[in-house]
This record gives C-alpha cells, sequence and structure tokens, in this order.
C-alpha cells in the first residue's frame, strides 16, 4: 500500500501582528510536521487545546494556508494550488466539524444543506440532485423525509449524520474529522463512530481523526500521533504505543485519563 | 466505606424528598429523593439533558424565575426550596461552596483575583483588608498556585484554565463549606488539567472534612472519586449505589447500557451504543423515560412511573429488574 496523503515538514507560525515594529510575539502552532496515511485507513491526531492538531487539519483542508511545507494527496502537491486548480481538490479533500449545529446553516432545509457541494462540484439535474440526497441521508441512517426539514428540529447525534451526509455527498476520498464526537453524549457517541466504521469499509474512505480521546483513538484509529506544541512527539499503532509509550508526555497522558473501573485506580489520587 | 460512614452519622447533611422541577410543560425532574452524607464524595452522573445540573441549582436556589419547583431538600435541617432569597443567600457559599463549569464567567474580569478573594474573605469574616490578602494567598497556596501573593494583582484572563478553577475552589473554600456542590468542574479542561483539578477537589474536601457533590457526564471521573453514585436519566433518578455496585452490579438497564457505550483503554470491541436519543419530557413523567431505548422494555415500562426497588444502599427504578422478569 503507499500513501494517499502525506504530510511533511509541515510549518504554520501565528504573529501577533506586529512584527515589523519587533514587539510581536510568534506562536509555532504546527512545527515541522509530517505524517503519512494509507489509503483506506485511519490516522488519529491526538492532542490538548493548542497541541495544533486543529491548526493542521485545517492546513490539510486548505482551509488555512501554511508558512512551509508539503501536503500531497495522490502524490500531487496540495498547498501551491489556487483557484480554479483547487476546486477538485476541495471535493476530494471534505471536512466533518464537531460542532454540527454551528457548521449548518439554520435556515437552510437539510436537503438544500446537504446537496450545496452537489451543486458546485456536479452537473446533476434537481431531479438527480433529490434522489442523490435520500440516498446520503438514509446511507447515514437518517430518514428521507429528513431532507424537508430544519437542523434545529434534529438531536446532537442526528445533526452531526447531517454534516457527514454533506460532507459525502461530492463523493471525497479523505475525511478530516475535526472532534466529530466531542459535544456528544456517550451514548451517541458510539452510533456516530460506528456509523463512521461502516462507512469507511463501504466507501473506501480516509480518515484524519482529530481527538482527545485515547481509549476512542484505540478502537477507532489504524495509525496515532501524539501531538504537543506543534510538534509531533510520538507515533505508531495505538495498541502498541499505549502498552509502551516511550514520550514523557505521552506517559503523562495516558495517566491522566480516568479509568471507568473503581477497583483500577492509576495514580490519581483517591479519598477512598 | 459507605456503611461505616454512614454508622458515624446519625444524620444526612443534605436530604432531598420528592423534588420536582418543571419549566412550563417540560418536566426536567420527577419525584427526586436522596441523601448527601457527611464526609462524602457522591456522583451525579447523566446525560445532556437529564436533569442532574437543574437538580444543583434547584437545591441552591439558582433555577431561572420560570421554573416551578416543589417538594423538600433540607441542609442540616433547613429547608432550602422556597427559603428567602436572604437565607439562600446565606448558605450559599457559607455552608455550601459552589465549583461551576466556566471558571472564566465566575470571576469578574476587571477586578484582580486578589480583589476577589478579599472581598468574599470580608463578606465572610471582619478582617483587614492586609490580612485577608495574606489569607488569600494561603488559599492560593492551598490549591497549588505558584507563586500565590504575586498571582494575587493578575487578572482572570492571565491564568490558564486550570489556574481559573483552582481560584473558583478556593473561593468555594473560604467559608469553609460543609458541602462542595461542583457541577461539571473539569469539563472544559484537557484532561491532564481536570486530573489536576479533581485530584485537588479530593484532597481538600477530605483535609477539611467537606462532603461534595459532583455533577458530571463522565463515568471515568466517577469510578475514580466518587464513594457514591446517583444516575440520572429523563429527570429521574434511576439508579444509586456506591460506586463498586454501581460498576459491577448494575441494576437499570441504562446504567448497564452507559457503563458498556464507554470506551475504555485496553479493549478493542466495537462500540456499542444505545440506539435512539433521549427526548424531553412533555407533562408530568408517567412511565420509564428511558422505554424507548431500551432492549427490556415491555407494556407495563409505559403505563406507569416506575417505583423504587432495591434496598436502601442500591436503589433502582426498573419495574421489570424489581419484579424479577430481567
Amino acid at each position: 500500500m503507499t500513501a494517499l496523503l502525506q504530510v511533511e515538514d509541515l510549518v504554520k507560525t501565528f504573529g501577533s501582528g506586529r512584527q515589523l515594529m519587533g514587539t510581536g510575539e510568534v506562536t509555532t502552532a504546527v512545527d515541522h510536521v509530517s505524517f503519512s496515511v494509507e489509503a483506506g485507513s485511519t490516522l488519529g491526531l491526538v492532542g490538548e487545546s493548542g497541541s495544533g492538531k486543529s491548526t493542521t487539519a485545517r492546513i490539510v483542508a486548505r482551509l488555512l494556508e501554511a508558512d512551509s511545507g508539503s501536503v500531497r494527496l495522490h502524490g500531487q502537491e496540495l498547498l501551491t494550488l489556487r483557484g480554479r486548480a483547487l476546486a477538485p481538490i476541495r471535493r476530494q479533500v471534505q471536512m466533518v466539524f464537531q460542532d454540527p449545529f454551528a457548521s449548518l446553516n439554520p435556515r437552510w432545509k437539510v436537503g438544500t444543506l446537504v446537496a450545496e457541494g452537489l451543486k458546485i462540484h456536479s452537473r446533476m439535474t434537481r431531479a438527480q440532485r433529490r434522489d442523490r440526497v435520500v440516498e446520503l441521508l438514509e446511507m447515514c441512517g437518517l430518514p428521507a423525509v429528513a431532507a424537508e426539514r430544519f437542523p434545529h428540529e434534529f438531536s446532537g447525534g442526528q445533526r452531526q449524520r447531517i454534516g457527514i451526509a454533506r460532507a459525502l455527498a461530492v463523493e471525497p476520498e479523505v475525511l478530516i474529522l475535526d472532534e466529530p464526537v466531542s459535544a456528544l453524549d456517550v451514548s451517541i457517541q458510539a452510533q456516530i463512530l460506528t456509523l463512521l466504521t461502516h462507512l469507511q469499509q463501504d466507501l473506501h474512505l480516509t480518515y484524519l481523526f482529530i481527538a482527545h480521546d485515547l481509549a476512542i483513538v484505540e478502537r477507532f484509529c489504524d495509525q496515532v500521533a501524539v501531538m504537543r506544541g506543534g510538534q509531533i512527539v510520538e507515533e505508531g499503532v495505538p495498541r502498541e504505543l499505549y502498552a509502551n509509550p516511550q514520550h514523557e508526555y505521552t506517559k503523562t497522558l495516558l495517566s491522566a485519563i480516568p479509568i471507568p473501573d473503581p477497583r483500577r485506580s492509576g495514580t490519581t489520587y483517591q479519598r477512598r | 466505606m459507605k456503611s461505616t460512614r454512614r454508622d458515624e452519622a446519625s444524620e444526612p447533611l443534605l436530604r432531598v424528598r420528592d423534588l420536582n422541577v418543571r419549566f412550563g410543560p417540560v418536566s426536567a425532574v420527577t419525584q427526586l429523593s436522596f441523601d448527601a452524607w457527611p464526609k462524602e464524595f457522591l456522583g451525579v452522573v447523566g446525560e445532556s439533558g437529564s436533569g442532574k445540573s437543574v437538580t444543583a441549582k434547584a437545591i441552591l436556589g439558582l433555577l431561572p424565575e420560570n421554573a416551578q419547583v416543589s417538594g423538600s431538600a433540607t441542609f442540616r435541617g433547613q429547608e432550602l426550596i422556597g427559603a428567602p432569597a436572604e437565607v439562600l443567600r446565606r448558605i450559599r457559599g457559607k455552608q455550601i461552596g459552589l465549583v461551576f463549569q466556566d471558571a472564566l464567567a465566575a470571576l469578574d474580569p476587571v477586578y484582580t483575583i486578589g480583589d476577589q478573594l478579599v472581598e468574599a474573605l470580608q463578606a465572610h469574616t471582619e478582617i483587614s483588608t492586609k490580612e485577608a490578602r495574606t489569607k488569600a494567598a494561603d488559599l492560593l497556596a492551598e490549591v497549588g498556585i505558584p507563586s500565590p501573593s504575586k498571582r494575587l494583582d493578575d487578572y482572570p484572563h492571565q491564568l490558564s484554565g486550570g489556574q481559573r478553577q483552582r481560584v473558583i475552589i478556593a473561593t468555594a473554600l473560604i467559608a469553609e463549606p460543609d458541602l462542595i456542590i461542583a457541577d461539571e468542574p473539569t469539563t472544559a479542561l484537557d484532561v491532564t488539567v481536570q486530573k489536576q483539578v479533581l485530584d485537588l477537589l479530593a484532597e481538600v474536601s477530605e483535609r477539611r472534612g467537606a462532603s461534595v457533590i459532583l455533577v458530571t457526564h463522565d463515568m471515568g471521573v466517577v469510578a475514580q472519586h466518587c464513594d457514591r453514585v446517583a444516575t440520572f436519566y429523563g429527570g429521574l433518578l434511576v439508579e444509586s449505589a456506591d460506586v463498586y455496585s454501581l460498576f459491577e452490579t448494575p441494576q437499570h438497564p441504562y446504567t448497564e447500557a452507559l457503563l458498556r457505550s464507554v470506551p475504555k483503554l485496553g479493549e478493542t470491541t466495537p462500540f456499542e451504543a444505545i440506539p435512539g436519543s433521549p427526548v424531553q419530557i412533555q407533562g408530568a413523567l408517567d412511565r420509564c423515560p428511558f422505554a424507548p431505548r431500551c432492549k427490556h422494555a415491555a407494556p407495563v415500562c409505559t403505563q406507569e412511573l416506575p417505583a423504587e426497588y432495591g434496598t436502601a444502599e442500591h436503589r433502582h427504578r426498573c419495574v421489570r429488574v424489581g419484579q424479577g422478569e430481567i
């Protein structure tokens, strides 16, 4: 297998806007990050707030410009593409956000929301689009009648299904999942992750999964990269990496997770 | 461990009986009864909309005016439900300390940390500003903030999220309360910071002999910190037990399904979801709120509000389990 998505030496800095005066401070959000994702597999990018994981995801999705580095899809460089040349890439790489409600226009019906990408990227007739929307909704576990309703009529989990259907409309190869279940209740998280697992198998999708929950990553991802301070500090197969973490930060992160078993204490202070 | 604690204590610290909260036609909390005992760490768990935060706010008289609250919640024999605002204000802060999720919202952005601690200290005891500043620095040191006397002159935005939550805990400790109610105190924090803040809460409450009611959605946090657990679903307390019994022999199908849906490190079995999603309870709750999502549901589950079954130590509200059908 070859890597479908290759990221090399990515750098992104944020300035305070006063560098010309020599007084501003520069924050390096992404600091020489490299990784690759094989076709049909899932790479988990984990870290705490400020680790640079979301910034990395946004650069790969071309929602943010990098300072330097390279992102290649099928060997083709994405970061230098501009204007019309960018359109096919926007189709191939789609993003699913944490808060589905914030990412959906509340005044549009679900059918319109899901069809938006089709209007831009395909030459379907209205009838064809309508059929495709129903197909997408059902694929994501929603009834066809959902197309006629508004986002606020749906629960958090259902809204995330809408967000996924919308991302899949243009038949992307890569989905960037930015904390897609973090805002959901635990019983609903499992529904969405199961859906994503099935979709990956059926559609041979490649996932870049941004997360902070290491237990979810262990079950969901083939590879995991641990980020801190803009750098990848450790990378590997989740189960092996968790069993034998090499980097101090990975150890700290793992020991901080509260274990949902009162008889296994980890190192947490307990009153009992 | 809990039974020995109870033997020492003749009376519960907080006694809630038949508490109901409605917002217009929506039932948020139904027929809620529980006790919080001295020196215990009680976890209140449930998903969003389950009524756990509403319960905490109802006890403290912090619900908006459109909430209709009935029933009883007594703290050391003093009735809180319907008590005059003056009485509630005295109890809040003085006898019951509060820690909320959003520390930035709880701190005034235009006053320094020192100003806010000094004001709170002087509201409770008659001490000079100089003495209060010394005491404030001691409190910051107790909650593990480095160079505390320097931090007194910082504004809230100059501290990290974890440090702000430490300041809130310091504020909650000022009046040496017997009970600390912490509503999702670490939900907005990273996991390494969460651990520090929860360890701190456990440490200071133990040192001061205070009870803690911890409202959370995180079963890991419950397993690691709580002595006893109350599980909420649809505004109903569906199960309460000591932490070992709840995790090892859950009685209510919701608790069981919830525990199975929590991903655990070291397990790579498929995710186990609970089908469907919670719905708001319109009108009076007259059935099991979990029935639409429950694989054990039978007609009886939707015909009446499930009664309480089990023992005083391990109660639940599942008719079918209670009648030995499953």
